[in-house]
Parts: structure tokens; sequence; C-alpha cells
């Protein structure tokens, strides 16, 4: 096992982006237009300290540690640094390093800069915590944590109406898509008897043989697939483009979209490898993948287009994880890596653009290769990796993909979807990052002359990245261990052997890429008319988008109406509502569980008793029915002295008192109140139908009585405060004891409510009517 | 006892939701009062009745021997009945300066007249 060092300095992996969040906004003060460089020596320290772990991780050593957290409910603070966790750590800090510098240029003249960067840094601590967390719970905790930081950023520009609307989308789908998430945790959590993650993977055969398997696929499916963007569910990632560039290239397509697929790859060996895994994510990613692919194609914003592209690369990752064979694993985190790579540049690249030229519109730009030679560099190598071109890393993701395909269960079928969506992806990466950087068109805001290049941290990110995918292209093997290693924690051993190689010779994937190459060439050269169809088709008002629109104006629609008929403003309406719906529930009570009549209630009766109880109705019909204001009142108090009697009769002398006094006190009011009130009480007179509701009810309640005052009464209570009252309370009345000493604080919070009635009635009668007030 | 002592529960509950359901508030303020009579009942009841035996620990000796009247709900209510009293009052004072303003105590009235004159 792992000695304690790399343990601990797990554990402060974990913790550092989150204090460093917090502290984002004193630091960005304080160092000002520096400040981006500044902060991104926590992730950049992070990244190295991960790098480090790799040849430890290779020896096969998995750091990890358990702290108890709440033991009640098996939340453990458990961490877990295995190989697919050091990937998507090493992606996440690396490129959360060039973001962060990125972004200090980019947003320089922001006037909240601070807040930016504690979001985004808060982001990445959840993004951290989600790889890295061994327990299901803690998952989830960081996972909600990178969906609210997501919603931030989104709407970041929260003054206008489409970020607002974006973030809105974004926050519903994926927070939807979390709560299924965390209903599929729990009753995996339940089903296995643990919430480690490592502890459920050892339970694997238990799962997949439980009849709960499908309940819990679905719902852990529900937040992956939210997450992570596929159809139907992907309509918020467009929408997401209204955040800041670096916040869309580190979160949108790097990193947070990927959490879903890393979601899957983690529970594969839990829940895969069954037919319903392997059909719908294989479905459901190919369809992504290739409609994602297709909808780039209709836009012409830069942003836009990679958004569609990222959609339909994380179709493509879902449908491999669906394979499931050691070659479909082994070329997902390879591909994982490879996008990660091309799209951050790429979207690094469309801000740069962006920034110096003021459009985002490619039909606009042209011939920026002048302008921005470093920017267009990178964009280049970006584009050549996305098109799968040699020797860019691309290139050995995408043969990867190829060979997968036709060895695994998908066979040719599944090929030739891949290499459709690949089509539709080279086309993509030439209007992105070819495009604007040939030719000569330029109709951008501002006049040619004034574009130049950017400034180097805008432009150092892009090119690290886009050189990283040169160099992996052409020395693969440097990566090998590390994809290894995750291959094998999502496939298990026999996904170890994997071998990456530039040249793999004419293989039929070769011929697939040359295909995809002239599908891709052809949907370029014939992007005005696709484009046009694709408009004219307009595909995003219909299927989810649409469902979405109508789903969300039927909520609000359906909120106005309830509003609308619940809040009317009629005290009469209220309490009817209030008085039926006491009575429904008491009658579904009675229907369901008390339908028997009731028995076992005592009978025997005294005849003073009866005489009190029928001065009790008596005076309750007398206070009801009687036409004068006067009578009722009397009525009340005949009835509040009678009900003392009773009190005195069964053993409660404090009642009695209280009874008494306040009853006296009550129709002393009254009388006060009738004395100089202006006006007689409004007339009425008895209805029945009036009466119907009323008398229902409390026919109800007297039945529920008669059947609970039947179930023998637990004496616990009683005994305890018997027993209790003189050597713990020092009283011999037990209910003042309880009153004044048991439940002492009780009656502290009664003392301030008969306080506040008091000091309300005084300011009351103190107050003058403002009719007075005109009347002098 | 039970069966007759539930019976007069449910008619005050009927009386006081009745009263509720009028438009005066007056007539609102006397329901709640039948209201609140008819929830100490049931609290009263529900646990079982004892005849005499309140639960008074005799002087000098230390614990209290069964039978005796159950301490517990005598609490509640207790609190219930001085609980009770506070809204009452704070509701009379209010139905008083509404009318005072207004002059009327029906509900339908007070709406449009506080209304007006806001």
């Amino acid at each position: 096992m792992a000695c304690w060092a790399p343990v601990m300095a797990l554990c402060i992996a974990f913790f550092v982006p989150f204090i460093v969040a917090a502290l984002a906004v004193p630091i960005t003060r304080l160092f000002k237009s520096w400040a981006g460089w500044v902060l991104a020596l926590c992730p950049a320290g992070l990244a190295v300290w991960f790098g480090a772990q790799v040849p430890a991780g290779v020896r096969g050593e998995v750091p990890s540690l358990t702290l108890s957290w709440m033991p009640d409910l098996g939340i453990d603070f458990a961490l877990r640094l295995d190989g697919l966790s050091l990937l998507m750590a090493l992606l996440i800090t690396g490129l959360g390093t060039l973001v962060v510098i990125y972004a200090g240029r980019y947003l320089v003249h922001h006037e909240v800069l601070g807040r930016f960067y504690g979001w985004l840094l808060l982001f990445m601590a959840g993004m951290l915590g989600i790889v890295l967390a061994d327990n299901t719970l803690l998952l989830f905790i960081c996972w909600e944590v990178t969906t609210f930081s997501s919603f931030i950023l989104i709407g970041f520009e929260h003054k206008e109406d489409a970020a607002r609307e974006s973030a809105q989308r974004a926050l519903l789908i994926t927070a939807l898509g979390g709560q299924s998430l965390l209903v599929g945790l729990l009753l995996l959590g339940d089903l296995v008897g643990t919430l480690s993650i490592s502890g459920t993977i050892a339970a694997a055969d238990t799962v997949r043989g439980s009849p709960r398997y499908l309940a819990i696929l679905l719902l852990v499916l529900g937040g992956a697939f939210t997450k992570s963007a596929q159809m139907p569910f992907h309509t918020w990632l467009p929408g997401a483009m209204t955040a800041p560039t670096p916040v869309s290239a580190y979160l949108h397509s790097a990193t947070m979209v990927k959490a879903g697929v890393f979601l899957l790859a983690r529970l594969s060996p839990v829940l895969g490898g069954t037919p319903s895994w392997q059909n719908i994510l294989t479905v459901v990613g190919t369809v992504t993948m290739v409609l994602g692919a297709l909808l780039a194609l209709g836009h012409t914003d830069l942003k836009l287009v990679l958004a569609y592209a990222t959609v339909s690369v994380l179709g493509a990752l879902v449908m491999l994880l669906g394979q499931g064979t050691p070659a479909a694993i082994q070329a997902m985190v390879t591909f994982l890596t490879a996008h990660a790579l091309y799209k951050g540049t790429l979207f690094l690249v469309a801000g740069s653009v962006d920034h110096e030229t003021g459009t985002r519109d490619v039909t606009r730009l042209g011939g920026l290769r002048k302008h921005l030679p470093m920017t267009a560099a990178a964009a280049a190598a970006a584009a050549l990796s996305m098109m799968g071109l040699p020797p860019l890393f691309g290139f050995v993701g995408k043969e990867l993909i190829y060979e997968a395909c036709l060895k695994g269960p998908g066979g040719w079928p599944l090929a030739v979807g891949a290499m459709v969506g690949f089509g539709g992806m080279v086309a993509a990466a030439l209007r992105v990052g070819v495009q604007p950087f040939a030719g000569r068109t330029f109709r951008a805001a501002k006049p040619e002359s004034e574009v130049h290049e950017a400034p180097p941290s805008m432009w150092v990110g892009p090119a690290l990245l886009a050189a990283a995918g040169l160099v992996l292209g052409l020395v693969p093997w440097a990566i090998q261990p590390l994809l290894a290693m995750a291959a094998v924690d999502i496939g298990g051993s026999q996904a170890g052997g994997l071998e990456l190689t530039l040249w793999h010779g004419v293989t039929p994937a070769l011929g697939l890429s040359a295909g995809s190459l002239v599908l891709g060439g052809g949907l370029f050269a014939l992007r005005q008319p696709v484009l046009k169809g694709l408009r004219a088709l307009n595909l995003s008002s219909h299927g989810p988008e649409h469902f979405y629109q109508a789903s969300l104006s039927g909520l609000l629609k359906l909120s106005s109406w309830m509003t609308r008929v619940l809040q009317t403003g009629s005290l009469h309406q209220y309490i009817v509502v209030t008085i039926a719906t006491f009575g429904g529930l008491l009658a579904l009570a009675v229907v369901l569980r008390l339908r028997d009549w009731p028995r076992g209630v005592s009978m025997d009766v005294l005849p003073y008793e009866v005489v009190v109880l029928v001065g009790i109705l008596v005076s309750a019909v007398l206070a009801v029915v009687s036409r004068s204001a006067l009578t009722s009142i009397l009525a009340l108090g005949a009835l509040g002295l009678a009900e003392a009697l009773l009190y005195v009769f069964f053993g409660a002398p404090d009642l009695a008192m209280t009874q008494v006094v306040v009853q006296t006190l009550t129709v002393i009011l009254f009388a006060l109140v009738f004395a100089r009130f202006p006006v007689q009480p409004h007339e009425h007179r008895f209805r029945w139908w009036t009466a119907a509701l009323p008398l229902a009810v409390g026919g109800l309640v007297t039945w529920t009585l008669l059947h609970v005052a039947a179930v023998p009464t637990h004496t616990r209570l009683a005994d305890f405060y018997a027993a209790q009252s003189v050597p713990g309370g020092k009283g011999l009345n037990i209910v003042n004891v309880i009153l004044v000493d048991f439940r002492a604080l009780d009656t502290l919070g009664e003392t301030a409510v008969l306080a506040t009635s008091g000091l309300g009635v005084y300011l009351l009668f103190r107050t003058r009517s403002r009719r007075k007030k005109r009347q002098v | 006892m039970e069966l007759f002592l539930a019976l007069t529960v449910g008619a005050l509950f009927a009386a006081g939701l009745y009263c509720l359901m009028l438009h005066s508030v007056v007539r609102l303020a006397l329901g709640l009062v039948l209201l609140g009579s008819a929830s100490n009942l049931l609290l009263f009841t529900v646990n079982g009745l004892q005849r005499g035996f309140a639960p008074l620990v005799p002087e000098g000796q230390e614990a209290l021997t069964r039978p005796f009247a159950d301490p517990l709900p005598q609490a509640f209510i207790l609190t219930a009945i001085v609980i009770n009293f506070g809204l009452l009052a704070l509701l009379l004072v209010l139905v008083h300066r509404a009318a005072q303003e207004t002059g009327t105590d029906d509900t339908r009235a007070l709406r449009t007249e506080l209304k007006d004159s806001q």
C-alpha cells in the first residue's frame, strides 16, 4: 500500500482549489493584471504533483484515504487516485492552468474579474472532487458544485437576457439530471450496502443480477446524459456558449461535459457489460455523434460550431463506453485526451479571434494568418488533429475508434456511423480552424489595419495545447502508460494492452479515415447549400428544443393558473379550501385504515357528567345559531365554564382554573369590542348547506377519535414524569413541573408569543383611526 | 365516557368550522374559540380519561403511584388555552380596528374597503 505522504498530499490537493477559490477576489485585487499568472500557480502546482504521481501509478500504487464523515449515513470522505482519476486530474489541472492565464488577459477589463476567478476555481475544485472521490455521495456533492458553478459562469454576463436564459436552461436540465443521479446512486448504495465506489465495484455481480439493475442504470444515465449533453438533453450546451470563452473552452468542452462520460466510465465495471447498457449507450451515443456533427454545419458562429462538434464527440465517447470491448475502452481514453487538447485550443483560438476582430461569425472572417500568426498556427495544428490527420494525436485516437467499431459488436454499421460523424467534424474543423485564417475575405467590425496578434498570455495556452497534440501524435508511447492505466480502471486488466502507434499500416480503419476526410471535404466545399438546407429545416425549433420550451412555458402557465385559482384573496375561499383539505385527508385515513366500527371505547357515564355535556352542546348550538351577537358571547362563556367542570371531574384542576380565568377574560374582551363596535355584527341566518361540510368534518373527527382513544396508551412518559417530578423538578404538581422545568423552553416560547400578541393589541389600540383624523 | 366526549368534540368541531365559513369576522373569532375548546377536549380525551386523581404528588412523597390522570396532555392543553387567548385577543382588536376604519365586519366588504383606503 501507499505510504502516508501521497495520501496527505491527495487530501491537500482536494482542498487547495476550494481555498484558493475563496481567496480569488482578494488575490485579484492585490495583483491586478498579474492575477491570472498568480492564480494559475494553483492548478499548475497541482498538475505538477499529479504528473509526479504517474510513475507510482504505473507501478500499481493507488493512494487512497477514508475519513469518517457522517458514519451513520455511510458517507465517508474518501479519495482514491487510480489511473482514470490521474488522467482526468491531469487534464483538469493542466487545462485549468492555461485557461486561468488566458482569462487573465481575455477579461482583463472586466469589473468583477476576481469573482470570475473564484467561480472558475470553485468549478475546478468540484471537478477534481468528482474524479478523486471514492464515495458516491461525495462524488454527487462535487457534481452539484460543478453544476452550480457552471450555472453562474454561463450567466456571468447576467445583464444580458440570453445569458440568463441559457444559464437557467443549463441549470434546469443538469440539476434535474443530478436529482436522477442522486436517486440512482442511493438505490445502488442501498443495494450493495456501501456508498464506497471501490466497494461497489467489488460487488458488481450483485448489482447486475438485481431486479433493481435497470432502474439504477436508467437513473444514473439520466444524470450522465444530461451532464454530457447527449441527445435529447443536449440543448443546454450550445446555449452555454453565452459564457465567456475561457469558460466554454474549459467547462463546456474539455472538462465538465466529460463528467458524465467519466461517471459512466467509473461505474462501467459495475453497470456495464449488460445488453441494456450496451444498447442504450451505443444508440444514444451514435445518434448524438451523427446529429451533433450535422448540426455543427448549420451554424456560422465559431463557438456554436465548436459546441455542436463537442456534442458529437461526447456522443462518440458514450458510444465507445457502450461497446465496452477492451479496444473500445482504449479508444475512449485516447480520444478523450486528444479531444481535450484540440477542442480546448480551438475554443481559445475562437476567443482570441473574437477579442481581436470583434466578431465570431466565420463568414465575415478570413486571411487572419497574417495578423495573428501564432494563433493561426495553433488553430491549424488543432484543426488537423480534429480532422484526424497524421501526425497529430487526433489521428491516433480516430484510428483506434474505427478499429474498435470494426472489431466490436457494432461492426461495420457502427463504423460507418462513426465515419459520418467524423465527416461532419472534419467539415467543422475546416470551418473553425482554417477558414478564418485562410483566404482574404475580411468583413469584421474592426478595420483590418487594427487587427493584430493577441497578447502572449492569450496565445501561449492554445499554442501549448496544440503543441501537445503534435508531440503526442509523434511520440504516442509517451502517454501510453497513463492511458493504459485509465483503460484498466474502466475495462479491467484485459483493456491494459494498449499500444499507441501513429502508423497502423493500410487497414480498413485507414480507409474509413479517408472516407471521412472526403465526406468532410465535400461538406465543407458545399457549405453554402448545406448551411441553407439545415437552416431551412430549422432543426433547433423542433424536437428537444421545442419540448424544452413547451414544458417551460407550460410550467409557468400551470403555476400562474394555480395562483389564480388558489390565491384569490377571498378569505372565505381560503377557509373552505383548508377545511375541505383537512376533511379530505381525514376521510382518506378513515377509508384506508379505519373502516371498522370502533370498539373498546368506554361508554360508562355518570349523571352529572351528562348534564355538563348537554350544557356544552346546548351552548355550542346557541353560539352558532343565535342571531344576536350578545347571546352568542354569553353562550361561549357558558361553554367555557362547562368545559372547566369537565377538567375538574377528570383530574385536571390546573386546567379548570386556567380555563375559568381565560374564558372570563375572553367574554370580557368580546363584550368590550362589541361595546365600542360602530356597527352591528353581520346579520346571519343558519343555513344547512353551509353546515354540510363542517358537520361532515366533525363526524370524521369523532370517528377518528373513537378509534384512537380505543388504542391502549403508552404510559412510559406519564410514569417518567410521575417518578421524576419531585427528585428532578422539586415540585409536587406534575403539570406545573412539566411546564416550568422539563419543557421550560416551550413555555419561554409561549411567553414570547403572548408578549408579542400583547404588544400588538396595545399598538392597535394606540394608533388613531384615519377616519377620526379626517374628521379633525 | 370517551364515547360521549368524542361525540361532543365532533359537535364542537362542526360548530367551530361552521362559524369560520361565515362572512362575518366576529363570527370567525367565535369559531376560533369553539375550535380551541374542541381541540383541547380532543387532546384530553385521546389518551384516555381518569376520574379524579389529579397528577399531584402527595406531600412528603418522592413519586406518584397509579392511578393518576396523565399529566402530559394537561401540560399541552394548558399551553394551548393560553396561546389561544393571545391569538384571540389580537384578532379581536384587529377586527375592532378594521371595523372602526371601514364600518363593516363582512370579510368581502372589508377586502374592497381596505384596498380602496390604500
